[in-house]
């Protein structure tokens, strides 16, 4: 009687456990934490404008992250430290291929940054697409590098030709409020390099669009050192504003030659030099003054703004010496977000979830574009995050536009 | 008639600044046959300090300068024991590659220890120009540029005084004889380590007094170096090896061509016209427009 009751009661308890397991699958032991890797121009030229203090402010990031409890992923219903490896491309493009390379076989990263300015993204995005990994870019904004219907790629940026879009915006607004003439020309430099051509670019189409004439276009090569042949050449067709596309070493060789031979045009537009505050301290006032450009950086009020303030604070450093410090947020929370909202590290659910993300941050609500029309060019993935009119004032940046976020009044120079 | 005399000036005064890029690169592989690849690494180099001494460490021009004296002066007798003084060693045909070689490795490391240094405890943006804005000179209407008139003051000093020490001082004959002929240089007495020293730590004290001049009217970063280098290389071989005064007028040449050429076709065009002319000369004139020897 024993005998045949057992028989029953192990298979019973067999079938048990045999649904048991295929019913509820135990999660995989969660990673020890989730590997973001990127390279950063620390050194090299366009160091200049990022280099250590952009390394020291992602490190502050990470660190802040990690002491917050790190992310939540469902998957594991746990939260995971995030691990940051960063690696020194030395700004040159191929060099930052080969380091994203070894850090998706080598380091096995799970995510990536992407790497700063549009000339080295462009090339190592193509790592991104090769191994599919979800890669979100910071700075570089070049509509080229969106218009290639990458599938593991958003920047984070507005694509670089609507910077003109909202100088003109500015311009606009101050001649039909009387604060300054009606002006009717303007003249653009474009350096050559991806990013500065398309902020040129845009600075040539939303002209038009503005009502404004384009008197002059002028394409330099990288880093010139002589612009006395445009100096001359504009002295003649006087320009109301200049709009140099360059990048700010490059910037500071024209603004002084146009200062040491008396030219002065009525407005002088550099996105690039306000920055950071270096570029008036290493041409002085009497160039700086009063020349206009575009800054990240606002008195942000909604999103997590703790976040972003704490890990400044860390630095040591102020905001304007950081290199650009709210594209490496964004670029580092829109992943996190991507992650908890897609529950799982994995790579296709995360990059899927990043697509479709609408949420809250620094500048107001972030979300990505497909398929969207930039000076005739359809961009995939590109960002909403905005850019704001400065002006250089008694050494300070000031921002002018947009006016609810205005910290000082438009001063002629 | 205006238009094209403000190139003019513009032209002769961008030949300046070449001439101030070139000559002491010149001065050094005419009496030496050492390509330095560090020698616009060197001249940033001589910017870099000044900024660093000038205008973060706020001293005074009377204590700055000595102060770069000492500094270049142990750094080229350092350049000359670790790396000229190993090469002659190996033999007069070793000079040329090996000296390649050599400097490529050094440039690079200069170049990245003063950017990432500068960058970490200086100044988060390594780029260095001397705000001295000087009004401009009017002239006929027109607006000159007195920093630049003022770097090709200097340069034109330089270049001319350096000539006269090649041509009349007992160690700059030495140096001219050591170039033409080792051989007899030798027989005459004079130590070739000596006069290549002096050579070696005359020519870096001249290139970095001219990356303080450059960045009077051109900001430089960290990194900026090796294209001025090759710019530097551009203007001897235009020149011709071992012809100071031609350095003045190969890069006054440039310097016009350059600036008329851009006026017309766009500054895009700038480096193709300099490079086109550098193709020219070297098919038809391989010695240089002044020059006698090839390197």
């Amino acid at each position: 009687m024993k005998k045949r009751l057992l028989v029953p009661f192990f298979f019973i308890l067999l079938m048990v456990a045999f649904l048991n397991s295929s019913m509820v699958f135990p999660a995989d032991k969660p990673p020890k934490e989730i590997k973001i890797g990127a390279s950063l121009a620390i050194t090299g030229p366009f160091s200049v404008e990022w280099g250590p203090p952009t390394l020291k402010y992602s490190q502050a990031l990470e660190s802040v992250v990690n002491e917050r409890g790190g992310v939540y992923v469902k998957e594991y219903n746990t939260r995971l430290p995030i691990k940051l490896i960063i690696y020194d491309d030395g700004s040159s493009p191929d060099r930052s291929v080969e380091l994203y390379e070894k850090l998706a076989t080598v380091d096995k990263a799970d995510f990536f940054i992407g790497p700063e300015s549009s000339p080295i993204l462009i090339k190592a995005s193509t790592i991104a697409e090769k191994y599919g990994i979800p890669m979100i870019g910071s700075c570089g904004n070049s509509p080229y590098i969106f218009a290639r219907g990458f599938k593991w790629l958003v920047g984070v940026d507005m694509p670089a030709p609507q910077w003109g879009e909202t100088y003109y915006a500015m311009i606009k607004q101050l001649m039909d409020t009387k604060q300054i003439p009606q002006l009717k020309t303007v003249a653009v430099i474009k350096e050559e390099t991806p990013h500065t051509m398309d902020v040129g670019l845009g600075a040539e189409h939303y002209a038009k669009i503005a009502g404004l004439e384009v008197v002059s276009s002028e394409k330099i090569p990288q880093g010139l050192a002589d612009f006395s042949s445009i100096i001359i050449k504009w002295k003649g067709l006087k320009p109301d504003i200049v709009y140099v596309a360059s990048w700010s070493s490059t910037a500071a060789t024209f603004a002084k030659q146009a200062h040491e031979t008396g030219f002065k045009p009525f407005t002088l537009h550099i996105p690039h030099v306000t920055l950071t505050t270096v570029w008036h301290k290493k041409v002085g006032p009497e160039i700086a003054e009063g020349v206009t450009g575009i800054t990240h950086i606002a008195n942000f009020k909604s999103g997590d703004v703790q976040l972003y303030n704490e890990a400044i604070k860390r630095t040591g450093l102020g905001p304007y010496d950081l290199g650009i410090p709210p594209n490496r947020f964004l670029s580092l929370e829109v992943l996190l977000k991507g992650i908890e909202k897609a529950g799982t590290l994995n790579r296709a659910k995360v990059m899927d979830a990043i697509k479709t993300l609408r949420y809250q941050t620094l500048h107001g609500e972030m979300f990505f574009r497909f398929g969207y029309d930039i000076v005739g060019k359809k961009c995939d993935g590109v960002g909403n995050k905005p850019v704001y009119i400065a002006q250089l004032q008694g050494g300070e940046i000031k921002v002018l536009w947009p006016l609810e976020l205005a910290e000082g009044k438009y001063k002629r120079r | 008639m205006r238009v094209f005399f403000q190139l003019f000036i513009a032209g002769l005064s961008l030949g300046g600044i070449y001439a101030l890029l070139s000559f002491s690169f010149s001065l050094i592989i005419s009496t030496t046959k050492i390509l330095n690849i560090a020698h616009g690494v060197i001249f940033v180099w001589g910017a870099g300090i000044t900024a660093i001494l000038w205008l973060h460490l706020r001293l005074h021009p009377l204590i700055t300068f000595p102060i770069l004296f000492l500094f270049f002066v142990g750094f080229s007798l350092l350049f000359f024991n670790g790396i000229v003084r190993v090469l002659i060693r190996k033999g007069e045909h070793y000079l040329l590659s090996g000296s390649i070689l050599a400097t490529f490795g050094l440039a690079f490391a200069m170049e990245s220890s003063l950017g990432a240094g500068w960058a970490n405890f200086i100044d988060p943006q390594p780029t260095f120009l001397l705000p001295v804005n000087l009004a401009p000179i009017e002239l006929w209407g027109m607006a000159i540029s007195s920093n630049r008139l003022m770097v090709l003051f200097f340069a034109g000093l330089m270049i001319m005084g350096f000539h006269l020490f090649l041509k009349k001082t007992f160690f700059g004959k030495g140096a001219r004889a050591m170039a033409q002929n080792f051989g007899g240089f030798l027989i005459i007495g004079l130590n070739p380590y000596w006069v290549s020293m002096l050579i070696v730590v005359l020519a870096t004290l001249a290139t970095a007094l001219s990356g303080i001049l450059y960045i009077l009217v051109v900001p430089i970063d960290a990194y900026g170096g090796l294209p001025i280098t090759l710019k530097a290389l551009t203007i001897i071989i235009l020149a011709g090896v071992g012809s100071l005064p031609g350095i003045l007028a190969a890069g006054g040449l440039l310097g016009l061509v350059e600036v008329i050429g851009s006026y017309f076709f766009g500054a895009i065009w700038a480096h193709v016209i300099s490079f086109a002319i550098l193709f020219l000369v070297l098919l038809f004139r391989p010695t240089g427009l002044f020059g006698k020897v090839t390197i």
